[in-house]
């Protein structure tokens, strides 16, 4: 039975209490490590629940960078992170009351900034309501490739399996 | 040359009585010199042990009738000598010592393991560790440890080691980390410590001392000081044990010191208490047993935490062990809901080497976290962590976010990197 594991790092967890080692010649429960493994033992391998965390983190973090990424709509780029997507909805939502006629709702061309720090006007309703309608089927998109990927990864029986999931892949060119 | 014996009878041939004359004449060439006092020896006659305190250096002894009377030490490469006990009413002159004491709470402040515990046989790491910095290393059984809050010798508190059944000998050591064991090296050095013993009888625990292999790593350390008697300890009695020594040179690369209490702990009712201890060059003074050593170097006590600091740290309450119960001085971070993060937990005191990290959650459970998630007030225990602690440096670690559920991760820790 082996008494150490390993971890995604250069980290090592020692099995009967829990304590990860680091790689540090002068700290001796290192070089009792190193000793246990010049004498030909073998560590257990990664944690596959810490294997699969640690992609799907992955999937997360590469699903913010797609939002930020953003849309083209217009020639132009435009982000889709949520704080983008909640500004995107709200104005959406005023502009749909203007058109239908719903309350007291005014409207005034709205001045929307790119992903490239430049300042788009949308000068008519309609037209900002198919900018909206752009960045809600471009947020689904990505959003339906993250859930893929991570119920992919979560389902992973093996490292093998898990290993073989491609998250670079698949993703919508927006 | 033999020892020697003094006949009280010459009767016998001549050749007899010639080999008799040449026996008492070697007992007063010798001095009666030897490795135990003269079988026939007489009240007030003297002798030399040539095996007590050891390495060099022999006691002279005066047999009063009921037990030997310690009077001087000389040590025969150096031809020093060095007066026990009071001349014409004064007190030998303690040496004079030089810088702070090299090891580490001497004054038993420090308590990073809790305030009790036991300690197995063969113990490695932060098992072997009491008191920090002092590792217990008992042999045939587990022995029991704890914090007294009473000291001696100026030292506030102490460490108390406890035997049991089967227990066949206890030490108590420390490793001084090489940068600090530097100005010892090459030096005439001074230790002391003050014992309790509660043994049932006099004990006479013994110091050996040793130096690194290479700088601090105590893989193949090398001998310097042979195991050598200290004073004797009475029972239920306070004994200050000192010794004077000179350190080898390659203490530079660390250096050792342990304490045998011997085979006299066959019982939880038998005990030692260690205080005051202090390791100080001491340039001048003799080798051999010190019947007065200089006052102890006791530090403060921030001092003596942040230096324990260097060596183990956890993020409990010093003397709370780590595993305990509580959400008091854990570290994290919070998130915002549906996000993954890290955070980073900094040392006070950057430490001695990479350190081995161990970590729990507020309610004591091993390799787990805590969290308070965003949308209540409420501890929630006994989580995985998405990211164990990663990046261990001598300053601090890396650790995120609990696995699964979006919300903040707390933990405790304990940083281990002494040399044990």
């Amino acid at each position: 039975m082996s008494e150490y594991r390993l971890t995604l790092g250069v980290e090592v967890v020692r099995l009967d209490d829990g304590a990860i080692l680091s790689p540090d010649e002068t700290n001796p429960d290192w070089r009792r490590y190193q000793a246990w493994l010049a004498d030909g033992s073998t560590p257990d391998p990664v944690d596959l629940d810490l294997l699969i965390a640690a992609k799907v983190a992955a999937v997360e973090a590469l699903y913010e960078a797609k939002s930020l990424e953003g849309f083209t709509h217009g020639g132009k780029r435009f982000e889709l992170d949520e704080g983008s997507q909640g500004k995107i909805g709200d104005l959406a939502t005023a502009s749909g009351f203007f058109v239908l006629g719903v309350g007291d709702v005014t409207w005034d061309p709205i001045p929307f900034v790119t992903a490239g720090n430049e300042v788009h006007v949308f000068t008519t309703p309609a037209a900002f309501i198919a900018f909206a309608n752009s960045a809600k089927l471009a947020s689904q998109a990505i959003f339906a490739r993250r859930y893929v990927l991570k119920t992919a990864c979560r389902a992973a029986a093996t490292a093998e399996v898990l290993h073989a999931i491609d998250i670079e892949a698949g993703w919508p060119d927006l | 040359m033999s020892q020697g014996v003094i006949p009280l009878s010459a009767s016998g041939s001549g050749s007899a009585v010639r080999a008799k004359i040449d026996a008492a004449l070697q007992r007063l060439q010798t001095k009666g010199s030897g490795t135990s006092r003269p079988a026939d020896i007489a009240a007030y006659e003297d002798w030399i042990d040539t095996d007590t305190p050891g390495a060099g250096v022999v006691t002279w002894y005066l047999w009063d009738g009921t037990q030997d009377i310690p009077l001087a030490t000389f040590n025969t490469s150096t031809h020093a000598v060095n007066w026990l006990g009071t001349i014409n009413g004064l007190t030998p002159s303690a040496p004079t010592a030089v810088g702070v004491s090299r090891l580490r709470n001497g004054t038993f402040v420090a308590w990073p393991g809790g305030t009790s515990g036991t300690i197995a046989t063969s113990p490695t790491g932060s098992a072997a560790i009491a008191a920090a910095g002092w590792a217990v290393i008992p042999t045939g059984a587990s022995v029991t440890w704890a914090q007294v809050t009473a000291g001696k010798n100026g030292a506030p508190q102490s460490l108390k080691v406890t035997g049991a059944a089967s227990v066949t000998d206890v030490v108590i050591g420390q490793r001084i980390e090489s940068v600090d064991a530097a100005p010892l090296a090459g030096q005439t050095c001074t230790f002391q410590a003050a014992i309790y013993n509660n043994t049932g009888g006099s004990i006479t625990p013994t110091i050996a001392t040793r130096y690194a292999g290479t700088a601090d790593n105590w893989t193949s350390p090398v001998a310097d000081l042979a195991a050598t008697n200290l004073q004797a300890c009475a029972n239920a009695a306070w004994t200050i044990v000192s010794y004077t020594l000179a350190v080898h040179a390659n203490a530079i690369l660390g250096y050792e010191i342990k304490l045998d209490f011997g085979n006299n702990f066959s019982t939880n009712g038998k005990y030692v208490q260690i205080s005051a201890a202090d390791l100080r060059a001491t340039p001048g003074a003799t080798t051999g047993l010190s019947s007065s050593p200089p006052a102890p170097d006791l530090p403060d006590m921030a001092t003596a935490l942040a230096k324990c600091a260097r060596y183990q740290q956890t993020s409990y309450e010093n003397g709370t062990a780590p595993g305990a119960a509580t959400p008091v001085g854990m570290v994290g971070a919070a998130t915002d809901y549906g996000q993954i993060g890290t955070t980073a937990a900094i040392f006070p005191v950057p430490m001695c080497a990479t350190p081995t990290v161990s970590y729990w959650d507020g309610a004591g459970n091993a390799s787990k976290c805590s969290y308070n998630a965003s949308n209540s007030s409420a501890w929630v225990d006994n989580n995985a962590i998405t990211f164990a602690p990663f990046n261990i440096g001598k300053r601090g670690f890396t650790f995120g976010t609990v696995n699964g559920v979006a919300a903040s991760a707390y933990i405790h820790f304990r940083a281990y990197a002494d040399f044990w």
